[in-house]
């Protein structure tokens, strides 16, 4: 997607039509739009938003007026009046006008509109001429799915809340969606369905008891799906505690009194879920060392028993067998024994030759005792090195439990001098948190609860699976559907292992390129990641490779925010295009995307060493940029910027409620910025910087 | 290493086919169950008739 113009008519505070115009050369990717504050520079972002998908962002205030407000007091009553954005762009040599027009019909003073998302139009022009799609919202959001538009349209003070717990789940299923590996999400709920429906056929020809199994399976599924949704809730729910706590300590560490105990505790929590998290490495390393080599610590006797009999045999010349079995037959089959005499057949000669094969050594036994000897002798090798390998995992063990333990006594003591702070407000605080803190644990056991439950029904479904497999009848009809229900519950299975693996993949690739456009911005040896279960986190490293979460700080998770931006339109671009790996090429096919970053208020709460690295990556994080900044944060980063900048524009605010006209000056020449007007005059001016 | 049987090889490749038709839709489910039963009977009896 590349974005040529945003013409806005009668939208909010842009009275009229005016029209942007966006740069978007290869190497002069920026637009740059400075504005004052409350004068347009979040209404434009929200233009493109509402254009695309109707909507606005969450803290867009007065969403419901969308006409501009002196348009609407001029019309007279039982006029229509009307406001609409119109965005061009293009994308695969195809030029899109997405047009959408909110239409009121004044009848009171107060602007009313019964449809704010109004009506949307999309004009496709290539080659061929102009077409306008039956399903406008269909075909944007192909291009880009409503759940992605804050990856790439977005305010740069909020950006860092994809760093909050609760954004987990949004990672999730737009880096999915992104990626097009939802193909695989939707086709692992639609086939069960299908599943279901050849069960049904198979039971209309079977006997009762099918059809019971049948019924039961429903019930279960049903139950199952319950479960699941009850899980999803508690999550949600847990997620958001962890934000509200998170918050609450963000509040103590601004708080003179409390920030030297919240420190304590931020380092303590740290100390825990370090600790935690090596304790689970652990238990699973003693689980695989267990089931590998743990018979070895009952093979004492075992080994010793046959490295003793294999030394008796030695000892008593048993082995290696003086004479082998095969040399003997040889002589009963030649019927002449080595001293010459005759062998013949009921002699008693040969009697005792034949009763000799069967004490004679065997070479094959020979070799087995052999090998048998030196597995002995490994075995106790590896009962010594499995014996060392369990001591000290269990020694760490209990090292990473005393580190647990000091980290509770230290949560413990914060919360003591938290709690008996003579500051009513940290006490206060203080209190909340432990409330909080009470029900993340009570939310952490029903989670638990649950997912022990869910499994519960998953053995019971396989259980009754089997039965119901057992008992379908043989008759030809009920063979071919029994066979459908197998091969679209097997697919399913199939493509839920594929989604976990090529999901796995995804996460590890962006992890690479998230880490990129961080380590230009980011002074700190830290190392970004997004975890196994989507969370972005970010981690210091000491010289050893040990890892720990690192402390956070606004500025710090608004640069890993937009670094996961970068990360993910890097990938995007790199799917649209082709360079991906040609496996996930055809699963995935149709989906990644080129899409522009819009940003207003791009610096967020970053200070300035980090605001002039973030403008100096922007640019090159995405193929075309929009930047929205009022005079006092493009200070100083404007020019670095300057090398990629294509097109600049001034918002000019015309208000009522202002001292004195202010002015902006850009390469020496001086634009109006603030103007002092009348009320019925109030509006917002678009206009262009000159090159 | 994953693994699958003919048929649920083959039934894959038609539900990706299937699932991108519908993409987009908001309640496509009605519409593509009908495919997909098609395709599952259609693999399991390409797969009796070869005799697997």
């Amino acid at each position: 997607m590349k974005l040529i113009s945003l013409t806005l008519e009668d939208f909010r505070q842009f009275r009229g039509r005016q029209t942007l115009s966006f740069a978007g050369e290869a190497d002069r990717n920026t637009t740059l739009i400075y504005g004052p504050n409350g004068g347009g520079k979040t209404t434009i972002l929200n233009a493109f938003i509402w254009a695309f998908y109707g909507t606005f962002t969450d803290d867009f205030e007065q969403p419901d007026r969308i006409v501009h407000g002196e348009s609407w007091v001029r019309a007279a009553d039982g006029d229509e009046v009307s406001a609409s954005v119109e965005v061009v762009f293009e994308q695969d040599e195809k030029r899109y006008e997405v047009i959408r027009t909110v239409r009121g019909r004044k009848d009171r003073p107060e602007q009313h509109l019964t449809n704010s998302r109004g009506e949307l139009r999309v004009l496709v022009t290539d080659r061929r001429g102009t077409e306008e799609p039956k399903n406008p919202s269909d075909l944007v959001d192909r291009i880009l799915p409503e759940r992605l538009h804050r990856f790439f349209f977005f305010n740069g003070e909020r950006i860092e809340n994809l760093t909050r717990h609760s954004a987990y789940k949004e990672l999730a299923e737009s880096t999915k969606t992104l990626l097009g590996l939802d193909v695989l999400t939707r086709a692992i709920q639609h086939l069960p369905q299908t599943a279901r429906t050849f069960e049904k056929e198979v039971a209309k020809h079977g006997d009762s008891t099918t059809q019971e199994l049948l019924s039961k399976r429903e019930r279960l599924e049903h139950e199952g799906a319950r479960l699941r949704e009850e899980l999803v809730a508690a999550n949600a729910e847990a997620t958001k505690l962890q934000d509200t706590q998170e918050a609450i300590f963000r509040e103590l560490a601004e708080h003179s009194d409390a920030r030297v105990f919240q420190t304590r505790r931020d380092a303590a929590l740290r100390q825990r879920s370090d600790a935690e998290n090596r304790d689970l490495e652990l238990k699973r390393d003693l689980r695989r060392l267990i089931t590998k080599s743990g018979f070895t610590a009952f093979t004492e006797r075992i080994g010793e028993q046959v490295r003793t009999r294999f030394a008796d045999l030695e000892r008593n010349g048993e082995l290696p067998t003086p004479i082998k079995e095969p040399f003997v037959r040889e002589l009963l089959d030649r019927g002449v024994c080595i001293c010459g005499t005759e062998l013949t057949v009921g002699s008693s000669h040969r009697r005792e030759l034949e009763a000799f094969v069967k004490t004679a050594g065997s070479p094959e036994l020979e070799s087995a005792w052999t090998r048998l000897d030196g597995l002995a002798a490994r075995l106790s090798d590896d009962r010594v090195s499995f014996q060392a390998d369990l001591a000290r995992l269990l020694k760490e063990r209990d090292e990473i439990s005393k580190r647990v333990h000091e980290a509770d006594e230290e949560l413990s003591e914060v919360h003591k001098r938290l709690g008996s702070s003579d500051d009513t407000v940290v006490q206060g605080l203080e209190e909340r948190q432990r409330g909080v803190s009470e029900q993340i644990a009570t939310t952490q056991q029903r989670i638990g609860r649950v997912a022990s439950d869910i499994r519960r029904i998953e053995g019971a479904l396989d259980e009754v699976e089997r039965d119901f497999n057992k008992r379908a009848k043989k008759d030809r009809e009920s063979l071919e559907a029994q066979r459908c229900v197998e091969v679209a519950r097997e697919a399913a299975a199939v493509l839920e292992r594929v989604q976990d693996v090529l999901t796995e993949g995804v996460r590890l690739e962006l992890n690479r390129r998230i880490a990129a456009p961080y380590d230009k911005i980011s002074a700190r040896r830290r190392v970004p990641e997004l975890s196994p279960n989507f969370e972005l986190r970010l981690y210091e490293e000491d010289t050893d490779g040990t890892r720990r979460l690192a402390p956070n700080s606004t500025g710090e998770n608004t640069i890993l925010a937009l670094s996961f931006v970068g990360g993910l339109a890097d990938y995007a671009r790199d799917q649209h295009e082709g360079r991906i790996d040609e496996t996930l090429k055809q699963l995935v096919e149709g989906r990644g995307g080129v899409f522009p970053v819009v940003v207003d208020a791009a610096f967020g709460n970053l200070d300035e060493t980090y605001r002039l690295e973030v403008a100096r990556l922007l640019p090159q994080l995405t193929t075309q940029l929009v930047m929205l900044l009022s005079k006092a944060q493009a200070e100083g980063t404007a020019n670095k910027l300057a090398g990629h900048l294509g097109k600049r524009y001034v918002i000019v605010s015309h208000v009522a409620k202002a001292d004195r006209d202010e002015e902006l000056v850009v390469d020496g020449r001086a634009y109006p910025y603030r103007q002092v007007c009348d009320l019925s005059d109030e509006r917002a001016e678009i206009i262009e910087v000159m090159t | 290493m994953l693994s699958a049987s003919p048929e649920a090889r083959a039934l894959i490749a038609h539900v990706f086919q299937i699932e991108k038709k519908y993409q987009g839709m908001s309640r496509p489910g009605s519409k593509l169950q009908p495919d997909l039963e098609k395709a599952v009977r259609k693999v399991v009896s390409e797969s009796r008739d070869r005799g697997e």
